[in-house]
């Protein structure tokens, strides 16, 4: 099943507050928007009490800094048509394994 | 002393056993010398699982208690203990197969795999986002928030209009499989 995806106001806000690189912004997008939809059995973590939620997660290796990693969490929640995937909101890490 | 100062020390361990392995590491023309220094080199690694298993039980056990205020970094921090060990584990294993190669048997290359397969299995375990819970509430309140369709999102991130976002994309993806 195809998904759309959309992102709320809030998700929206906090990766234009990330200031992420170019590249790295361009990634995000071609994961939320190609590999969690093609995908979402692989790319999402149940998360079974309180409530049933979802995870994304993706990292991304910095194109311009050796060894450093951005790494990407975002809350994802089903629409009621049950083809709609809500990210409503996220966190952001960067770490450097070298 | 802290779960977050635990890490590092431990990061600390690994990074410098990291770097006297490459240090030891015969020239590439010398299996014999590669298979001893394998096996000596194993002997570092077979107390990676139990190290980890505590540093992850001892995470687990003080962000129960709520003694960690921003688990992410913490997380993270321990995510990168286990790419590290997992690295580290990569070489040794092409220098196993390099000696092999060479006619050379290694000494407990067995276990070693072994050891790897826990140090995995591990990470799987510890994976998993484990302090990423929302209450009923804040579910609710994230379904009454306003939602955009992707591209309008990322374009309105980028500053341009929705038509230059996909444009930009567009070309991006070409450039990527290109």
């Amino acid at each position: 099943m195809a998904h759309k995806v959309k992102l709320s106001n809030l998700i929206t806000k906090q990766i234009r507050a990330w200031a992420l690189p170019d590249q790295i912004e361009a990634e995000i997008y071609l994961f939320l928007t190609h590999v969690l939809p093609a995908d979402v059995a692989t790319n999402l973590t149940r998360e079974s009490g309180p409530f049933d939620g979802m995870v994304a997660q993706c990292v991304r290796r910095d194109p311009h800094v050796q060894g450093r990693d951005h790494q990407f969490f975002f809350q994802v929640q089903f629409g009621q048509d049950e083809e709609t995937l809500f990210i409503s909101s996220g966190d952001y890490y960067t770490s450097q394994i070298d | 002393m802290s779960a977050e100062m635990i890490v590092a020390t431990i990061r600390k361990q690994f990074e410098m056993a990291g770097e006297a392995l490459t240090e030891s590491k015969p020239k590439e023309s010398q299996p014999a010398e590669t298979a001893r220094y394998s096996e000596d080199a194993i002997l570092f690694f077979l107390d990676r699982p139990a190290t980890l298993r505590r540093l992850v039980e001892h995470v687990w056990a003080t962000q129960r208690a709520g003694r960690v205020p921003d688990p992410l970094p913490l997380w993270l921090n321990v995510s990168v203990l286990f790419q590290l060990a997992l690295r580290q584990a990569n070489s040794l294993r092409e220098s196993i197969a390099f000696a092999r190669a060479g006619g050379f048997r290694v000494e407990r290359e067995e276990e070693f795999e072994r050891t790897v397969r826990e140090i995995e299995a591990l990470r799987g375990e510890f994976q998993k986002p484990f302090f990423f819970k929302a209450s009923e509430g804040e579910r609710e309140a994230a379904l009454g928030l306003e939602y955009l369709d992707a591209d309008e999102a990322f374009a309105h991130i980028a500053g341009v209009d929705v038509e230059t976002w996909r444009q930009r994309m567009a070309e991006y993806e070409r450039h990527r499989q290109g």
